[in-house]
């Protein structure tokens, strides 16, 4: 082991530390919001008599997340995910996550399919929010980490991640694309194992993981499902760290 | 040699100690069940000898495979999600970068490798066939045996192909338990997991299909479903780790032991399918109480 590089494995531990002290001073320089919406009424009492407890764990645990990394995360669900919401506070958003029914709907007005998500609303009749009106608030800002937990939303025609102007590109050499990284998941997915990836994902990250290596631990997981998958976008060896780079790629690990 | 392996174990302590300190919330969770919102694994105690071995381990298993790395690092993991602990190596390259992981049980054998990072551009892709030839190869030269006929699936995330030997027990699949190997699309080893979950007693008179299908939809219409809204379209005797959708006391990880139900899967029609596509209520093939679900949203 080399004596040079001996404290090259504490960097992830860390940064996370350093994290972790900000938060709790309150001394942090700059915010970086995260929006966690997420879709319960469509999949509980009223629109649907099932009860799916999973969808609140979801939330609790992307909150903690996006906090962990830094973000000023704030969870919405019911009345307060809308799509009028969601669209008002995405151009402040570095973090997004969202869990909801995703799909290639249909625009009345484009007059073609479009990938997007259901609001929650509080009620059973929820609006889409497409990419396109993501990708219209945004104006090409920057983007963090942005996990779209929907059916569809990782498929090979997505147009979620151009919308956070994140590169449909994989990148794990020296030039990386920017502190940004893109989760969905590919076809039709159960929500055991969406959960499953998820924690995970968040559990990886929060041991030091690269946002790429975990997703490769979370791709690993006991899936109830032979046809579980999920697909990704954006600079493999990064942190995932709120914020933007201010030197070329301080957080890569 | 001495000053090497001293500086391993202060480094192992030194990350220990980092890891409860930067998540001190994980540390409060002690010994009790994952909490959503908490992490998962949280460090526990290792001696230099396990650590030597697993890494002797890991070392092997990577040669055999062709994952990289030119130094290791180990740790135990305890994982309340998974219900598992486990040893894990860490590899890097020469310039301090995690390149690979390995998790082995306690007992030694493999639970997960990943070489992380993508590969692009490789070689020429190979077809599913291949795969599973690739994959039956990746499992021999880790010590495994892959029993039976595999599954073959194409896996973005996975680089190429996903190819799996679920678990059977008595006739049933056991949910998420088995072997599985994500190739690259040219061939090249990316990942494996094996996962042996221990399992509940299997009846000796298991309930009917019949009756299954008809307590899952008694389940269904009581909470207020319609069968012009949901209908039955397939049932199957699974192996399934319990949790609480559909109601029953909180679970936020999968249950530890598993148990043989009948899994009544209903599809959704109408204006339904706009926000729900299916419902899984899983049976107890023993008693026929509600062992939890799954939703396709």
């Amino acid at each position: 082991m080399s004596r040079v590089r001996w404290w090259r494995p504490l960097a992830p531990p860390l940064i996370a530390l350093v994290i972790a002290a900000g938060l709790a001073g309150g001394a942090m320089a700059a915010t970086y919001p995260a929006s966690i919406d997420v879709n319960t009424s469509a999949f509980n009492p009223p629109c649907d008599g099932d009860v799916n407890p999973i969808v609140p764990k979801m939330q609790t645990a992307a909150k903690a997340a996006y906090g962990r990394l830094g973000h000023v995360a704030a969870a919405f669900t019911g009345a307060a995910f809308t799509r009028a919401a969601t669209l008002k506070r995405t151009p402040a958003d570095w973090g997004y996550y969202v869990h909801s029914h995703g799909d290639y709907y249909w625009n009345s007005t484009d007059q073609r399919r479009d990938t997007g998500f259901r609001e929650d609303s509080g009620d059973c009749s929820q609006a889409v929010v497409f990419s396109k009106d993501i990708k219209t608030k945004r104006a090409g800002r920057q983007s963090n980490l942005v996990f779209i937990s929907t059916c569809h939303s990782g498929d090979a025609n997505t147009t979620l991640p151009d919308a956070f102007a994140i590169q449909k590109t994989k990148t794990t050499g020296n030039t990386p694309q920017g502190p940004e990284f893109f989760v969905g998941y590919v076809g039709v997915q159960w929500d055991s194992d969406e959960w499953i990836f998820e924690q995970r994902y968040w559990n990886a990250l929060a041991g030091g993981r690269s946002v790429g290596a975990a997703f490769d631990v979370a791709m690993l997981g006991s899936f109830g499902h032979p046809g579980f998958d999920a697909d990704w976008y954006g600079t493999y060896y990064w942190s995932g760290a709120a914020g933007p780079w201010v030197t070329s790629c301080p957080n890569c690990s | 040699m001495t000053r090497l392996f001293l500086s391993r174990r202060a480094n192992l302590a030194a990350v220990a100690v980092l890891f409860i300190a930067a998540f001190g919330a994980a540390s409060s969770q002690a010994a009790d069940p994952f909490v959503a919102g908490g992490l998962s694994s949280r460090p526990a105690a290792m001696s230099s000898t396990a650590a030597t071995t697993a890494i002797a381990r890991a070392r092997a298993i990577g040669t055999a495979l062709g994952m990289p790395g030119v130094r290791q690092l180990a740790h135990r993991v305890d994982d309340a999600f998974d219900h598992r602990t486990y040893d894990e190596v860490m590899a890097f390259d020469g310039g301090g970068r995690e390149v690979a992981i390995a998790r082995f049980d306690v007992d030694g054998n493999p639970a997960m490798l990943a070489v992380l990072g993508w590969r692009a551009g490789g070689g020429r892709p190979i077809d599913g066939p291949a795969a599973a030839n690739r994959a039956a190869a990746a499992v021999r030269a880790a010590g495994l045996s892959a029993p039976g006929r595999a599954t073959v699936q194409a896996s973005a995330g996975g680089g190429g192909w996903s190819v799996a030997w679920p678990r059977v027990v008595g006739g049933a699949t056991v949910r998420g338990d088995g072997l599985r190997v994500l190739l690259f699309a040219d061939g090249t080893f990316h990942g494996l997991t094996r996962t042996e979950r221990p399992l509940a007693a299997a009846p000796g008179r298991p309930l009917a299909e019949r009756s299954a299908r008809d307590l899952a939809t008694q389940r269904v219409q009581a909470l207020g479903a319609s069968s012009a809204d949901l209908a039955v379209v397939a049932a199957e005797r699974v192996w399934v780790a319990p949790n609480d959708t559909l109601g029953g006391s909180r679970l936020d990880a999968p249950g530890a032991t598993l148990r043989l139900v009948w899994a009544v899967r209903f599809e959704s029609r109408n204006l339904l399918t706009e926000r729900l596509r299916a419902v899984e209520v899983w049976i107890d093939a023993a008693d026929g109480s509600l062992v939890g679900g799954d939703v396709v949203e």
